[in-house]
């Protein structure tokens, strides 16, 4: 379950080149023929292309082609085709579209609460001193395992947790977070914030450092200050930044299975109020061997990504 | 004709084996010399299981040896699984590449049986003659499917009550209740006194007896088919809900824990229905805890009781059939189910042996005694689908004060919507 985050860096690099205005290089030939240098171009990225091709564009067709049968991983000779079956089923399992809800509450309150608390958590690190020691700081739970992280939070959020006790200070008696249908899906909530906001604070520092120091120095002599420079500089400044930044996090947060799988041990509970669209994948596919059903859902959930992703680019672009 | 060529080879390898095993002192080195059953080599074998504790490896690996030693032309590597068990094995049985024996839990067993994955063992069982009447008939029959054997039970655990005797004492309680009748009355005297009387979990693993003893059923083996709906469900299921709703019985999880253990063995509690796993979890962490075992709730002269228990099967793709049913009969055989039992892991499968296992561990008794009248804890190929609808509307009868009607009418419903 990966969260698509590894190769962030590759991306950050590139607002920065195209703000910089510099034109495409131009390719010199090396005296040899060009197709030649293709082939050997080719050949270098071979291995890679290979084990893409392998690992990840064969698995997702062979998806792709089992979500229109009923497919038992066990026993795959005895694949029925059932057409867009899977499909329809979908949108009147109403586990599924529990599951989406879910997931779409979920989003909805992560990725705008994250990225704004990213970009502020950014804003200040960029200014204090002992920048170093804040960013690990911020950036320590991003590397802790999400296992771990959830086991924290149930000690946080039990009974007789630290939320609990500081509550009772108050005269306040709380439930057991993430064993009450009310709350169990925005302890998860709260769950990833804190824990991925800092990765996205360092996207946001990488943005702030590209803007350059002109800019602010011409708003200064217009007299502009403070918020109005963060309003009508840094923000607007930071736009692809922003869009990288909300399109990472809302594949993750659609994506979101680890903490889900571990507050609720694997059943989505109570009452399948963390139920997610991935442990709902999970479920299907490997504890109760409805692979094509998985696939289709799997499918169902791509689609939901890919659209909301060209929605925002849509969006992003007319600005421009 | 290839028997007789197999045999001439294994009489061959037994000598070649024998010599190796003697000069080396250790049959483990011998593996790589030799493999598939040509050459006049050896057979190796690999063992897939899951292990909850060092203990439970230590003890397969011991099972082995001893085997090994009987059967010098056989070896066997143990592959262990970390992690979720189930999602490993598929994908491996699928392509042919899984473990040749290896642990299948009954829950899942008729998935596994009827996908056509599994050797049935039949005609080995037939051809070695081994003794399956020596098994506790319900253990054998959660692993028989459409006529077809296609595990052993390697051991088994139940349901009993496990209660602490000073809180018990403290509401003037000296004997723990047997019936569940009793139980009603003992839990006001406990709850009266602030203590929470029972904890169990929300999960038809734990309180379908219940619904058994007040007559009815959620699972039609004959035709494979959950039945939920039918109105002989009811008082059970209600009994139990209104338990909780009265205090008698409260959820690990409202009590902090994941399972009823920990508020046990902190005395939050004063009683448990767990299996035997619970007993080696309060030795490490409650050596003060004055606790005893009872048999599970009857409810007038019933007493039906869940059984978990696990089988070693066979890979239908193994190339050494012969010699994985071999392995399998002598895991399962008494042998090795002697060293189950003094291990005091788990009760011994096999009839013979369980009464040296209480001698030895008199304490599980009502363990053993609840193998008698047990279910086996799996809902034929329904699954984890069936398991899950029924979970989560008993939870929401519980949680959301539905009655036991609606509970089973939504459970109908969700499994219906879940399943193809």
């Amino acid at each position: 379950m990966s969260m698509g985050t590894s190769e962030t860096p590759t991306l950050i690099g590139r607002p920065s080149v195209e703000a910089a205005g510099m034109p495409p290089r131009k390719r010199k030939p090396l005296g040899r023929n060009q197709k030649d240098e293709a082939l050997a171009g080719y050949l270098f990225v071979l291995p890679a292309i290979a084990s893409l091709v392998v690992f990840l564009l064969g698995p997702i067709l062979v998806a792709f082609y089992i979500s229109f049968f009923n497919f038992n991983f066990l026993d795959p000779e005895n694949a029925k085709f059932v057409g867009l079956a899977n499909y329809w089923h979908l949108f009147h399992d109403p586990q599924f579209l529990r599951a989406l809800w879910n997931t779409t509450l979920y989003s909805l309150g992560v990725v705008p609460t994250q990225t704004v608390l990213a970009l502020f958590l950014a804003l200040i690190v960029n200014q204090i001193r002992g920048k170093t020691f804040f960013r690990v700081a911020y950036y320590l739970p991003q590397v802790t395992s999400t296992i771990a992280v959830s086991v924290m939070f149930i000690f946080i959020f039990s009974q007789q947790g630290l939320l609990n006790q500081f509550l009772h200070l108050f005269g306040i008696q709380g439930p057991t977070y993430t064993n009450d249908p009310k709350f169990a899906l925005a302890s998860l909530m709260v769950m990833a914030i804190w824990s991925t906001s800092g990765q996205f604070m360092m996207i946001y520092l990488a943005g702030l450092q590209d803007i350059p120091d002109e800019i602010y120095e011409a708003a200064a002599l217009d007299g502009a200050s403070g918020w109005r420079m963060l309003r009508y500089i840094t923000i607007p400044s930071l736009r692809r930044v922003t869009f990288f930044v909300v399109v990472m996090s809302l594949i993750g947060t659609y994506q979101v299975f680890d903490q889900a799988y571990v507050v609720s041990g694997g059943d989505g509970g109570p009452l399948n109020s963390t139920m997610t669209v991935v442990l709902d994948v999970f479920t299907k596919g490997f504890k109760t061997m409805q692979m094509g059903y998985a696939s289709a859902m799997a499918f169902v959930l791509f689609f939901i990504i890919l659209i909301l992703t060209l929605i925002q680019h849509y969006i992003m672009g007319r600005e421009k | 004709m290839l028997k007789k060529w197999m045999a001439v080879t294994a009489a061959a390898v037994a000598s070649v084996g024998v010599l190796a095993g003697c000069g080396s002192g250790n049959s483990g080195t011998n593996d790589n010399q030799a493999s598939g059953n040509g050459q006049g080599g050896s057979v190796n074998l690999t063992l897939g299981m899951w292990s909850s504790s060092p203990a439970e490896k230590q003890l397969v690996e011991n099972q082995l040896k001893a085997f090994e030693q009987a059967n010098p032309n056989i070896h066997v590597k143990v592959e262990v699984v970390t992690g979720d068990y189930l999602q490993t094995m598929q994908p491996r049985l699928a392509s042919h590449t899984a473990p040749d024996v290896f642990y299948v839990d009954a829950s899942y067993a008729p998935q596994l049986e009827s996908s056509g994955v599994l050797l049935p063992l039949d005609d080995y069982i037939q051809k070695d003659h081994v003794d399956i009447q020596d098994f506790s008939p319900s253990l054998l029959k959660a692993f028989q499917w459409q006529g077809k054997t296609y595990g052993l039970p390697k051991d088994a655990n139940s349901l009993a009550i496990e209660y602490n005797k000073d809180l018990l004492a403290k509401a003037g309680i000296h004997t723990p209740p047997a019936t569940w009748e009793d139980f009603e009355k003992d839990a006001a005297l406990l709850k009266a006194k602030g203590i929470t009387p029972l904890s169990m979990p929300i999960d038809v693993a734990r309180y379908y007896p219940v619904v058994l003893d007040w007559g009815g059923s959620f699972y039609d083996a004959n035709n494979n088919k959950a039945t939920f709906t039918d109105a002989k469900n009811q008082s059970g299921l209600q009994f139990f809900i209104d338990n909780f709703h009265k205090g008698y019985i409260k959820t690990p999880k409202d009590l902090g824990a994941d399972w009823a253990g920990p508020p046990f063995a902190q005395g939050q509690v004063a009683m448990v229905a767990e299996g035997a796993w619970i007993i080696p979890a309060l030795q490490q962490t409650a050596k003060g805890l004055h606790y005893g075992v009872t048999d599970f709730f009857t409810h007038y002269g019933k007493s039906a009781n869940m059984l978990y228990t696990v089988s070693y099967s066979i890979a239908k793709s193994t190339k050494h059939p012969d010699e994985a049913a071999k392995l399998l009969f002598y895991l399962t055989g008494k042998d090795a189910q002697k060293m189950t039992a003094e291990s005091g892991l788990a009760i011994p499968s096999r009839q013979s042996e369980q009464g040296d296992f209480l001698q030895k561990y008199p304490d599980y008794k009502a363990f053993v005694d609840g193998l008698k009248g047990g279910t086996p804890y799996q809902f034929g190929t329904l699954g984890q689908n069936f398991v899950d609808a029924i979970n989560k509307a008993t939870e929401a009868g519980v949680l959301q004060n539905q009655s036991a009607a609606d509970v089973l009418k939504q459970a109908d419903q969700t499994l219906q919507t879940q399943t193809q």
